[in-house]
């Protein structure tokens, strides 16, 4: 399985992004050109690995050569390489867009006649060019560890890589510097570092009753009767894995934290962040503990995933701003995702369930970020994102 | 009750203790210590894991070490938020006057 020539395709999936951070960060002035580069450069493995995925199957690469039990290998199979698709697609789009964004040109004919924003309520005026020397870096950076959640297969390596991705989330949320944003962000990192921990127990305890961490040799040593600590610690990763992806009622962080980054910031978050826990969890409980995962917990899931529809959908309705309005729609979307758990168990449609299921991930990948990004524009054409005034002000600057 | 069983369970111990206080502290590094404390805690149950044959397993000293420096650069960046959070509104802790509209 192990083959010499993959090896570009899944180490530059983690090393571009990451050599990209490092240089956005060393020359700021630089860094727009550099992100744009990093996202059309990483087509070319993207697409390497999928003509090597369609032609030979699963790819592994093991790290610095050394052998699985003592090694830590990185894999991709048909999931993995669908999502980090979605990642590079998405993820080059609000790239572009954050040139403009971030250099303080709008997209639009109009928009930059208008008089600047007059309400300093995202403290927008004179945070330009911090949001700016901080954007690239940390989005790079959350790239990388992105596209690392997704090709590790190593229990502790995807802890490392989920708090990556949780911390420069948080610091790209602290980007906007304003008293309800870094609020947010606090909240934001003190669930996500929670979140983390309960992971790690679980991490811990998985080590503890099974000598592994490697997904395949997990999924081998769980095959036999179920020992008590198996429950425990899938309960524990479900649970911090749960507090990362926002399902109610562990959502309370999402709606601020979203609402009050940065428009590409926001969008990142929405359309990717969250994705990444949930694709934990779908290795987790159909692939590594399908044999722990009761149908009990799986209808759990799926009753918390439609609460969350129906919460989220109203709670949205209600909202005086229209990127909360998107950012609890977020929540609503999220619960549509968890549907797929009980449906999937079902005899009948287990493999339309899935198909449905990831189509779903992707469509809410590429309409949420562009929720965010119009949502974004119509801020700055408005100064403010209050529903109540925004029909008034957007007919004027026609 | 061995010695290792003892380590094993104070380190769940110190998770709960941190978790509580986590939940029921407002102060912002009140709360980022709970976390460490309960990180302490997962590190501790690591180790009790590692001392439980005659040779020390080696994997979870390399899984404590690596969370010992993720864990100092989550403090560094909660630290460094808890005290912009303290420039910006005047005192350090989240109160849930956070209404989504204000």
């Amino acid at each position: 399985m192990t083959d010499g020539a993959d090896t570009p395709s899944l180490v530059c999936l983690i090393a571009l992004p990451l050599a990209g951070a490092v240089a956005a960060f060393l020359w700021p002035r630089r860094a727009p050109a550099v992100g744009l580069g990093v996202a059309g450069l990483l087509w070319i493995p993207v697409l390497g690995l999928l003509i090597r995925l369609v032609s030979q199957g699963e790819q592994q690469y093991e790290l610095g050569g050394w052998a699985v039990p003592l090694g830590i290998a990185l894999r991709a199979d048909g999931l993995s390489v669908f999502l980090v698709l979605m990642v590079t697609l998405v993820g080059g789009a609000v790239s572009g867009y954050a040139t403009g964004y971030f250099g303080g040109v709008c997209w639009g004919s109009s928009f930059s006649s208008l008089p600047p924003a007059e309400d300093g309520e995202d403290g927008r005026d004179g945070g330009q060019a911090h949001e700016r020397a901080g954007f690239w870096p940390l989005w790079l950076f959350l790239w990388a560890a992105l596209n690392a959640l997704l090709l590790s297969r190593d229990l502790f390596n995807l802890y490392v890589t989920l708090e990556l991705l949780g911390l420069s989330a948080v610091a790209l949320v602290a980007l906007a510097d304003a008293p309800v944003a870094l609020g947010a962000a606090m909240r934001y990192l003190l669930v996500s570092l929670l979140g983390s921990l309960a992971f790690l127990l679980g991490v811990a305890l998985v080590y503890a009753g099974y000598g592994t961490l490697d997904l395949p040799m997990l999924k081998a040593a769980l095959g036999g009767p179920v020992a008590p600590v198996g429950p425990v610690a899938l309960g524990l990763m479900t649970a911090g894995l749960l507090m990362k992806t926002a399902l109610f009622p562990l959502h309370f962080w999402l709606p601020p934290a979203h609402a009050n980054a940065p428009a590409p910031v926001s969008a990142l978050l929405s359309a990717l962040v969250v994705k990444a826990s949930f694709y934990l969890l779908l290795r987790l409980w159909f692939e590594v503990f399908a044999g722990v995962a009761t149908s009990g917990a799986m209808r759990f899931l799926g009753v918390l995933g439609a609460v969350a529809v129906l919460w989220g959908s109203y709670q949205a309705l209600r909202q005086p701003r229209l990127k909360l309005l998107v950012a609890y729609s977020t929540v609503a979307q999220l619960g549509y995702l968890f549907l797929l758990f009980p449906l999937s168990s079902a005899a009948a449609g287990g493999f339309t369930a899935w198909a449905g299921g990831l189509y779903f991930v992707l469509a809410h990948a590429c309409a949420k970020a562009v929720m965010f990004l119009s949502a974004g524009s119509l801020m700055r054409a408005a100064g403010h994102d209050r529903l109540a005034d925004l029909g008034r002000r957007c007919a004027r600057c026609r | 009750m061995t010695a290792t069983t003892l380590y094993a369970l104070a380190g769940i111990a110190l998770f709960g203790l941190g978790l509580h206080a986590l939940i029921v502290r407002a102060h912002l590094v009140a709360r980022i210590l709970a976390l460490n404390v309960m990180g302490a805690g997962v590190f501790m149950f690591l180790i009790a894991v590692a001392a439980r044959n005659e040779t020390p397993d080696p994997v979870p000293h390399a899984l404590v070490l690596t969370g010992i420096v993720v864990a100092v650069s989550a403090t560094a960046l909660a630290l460094v938020l808890a005290l912009r959070v303290q420039a910006v509104r005047g005192r350090a802790g989240l109160a849930e006057e956070e209404s989504p509209d204000a």
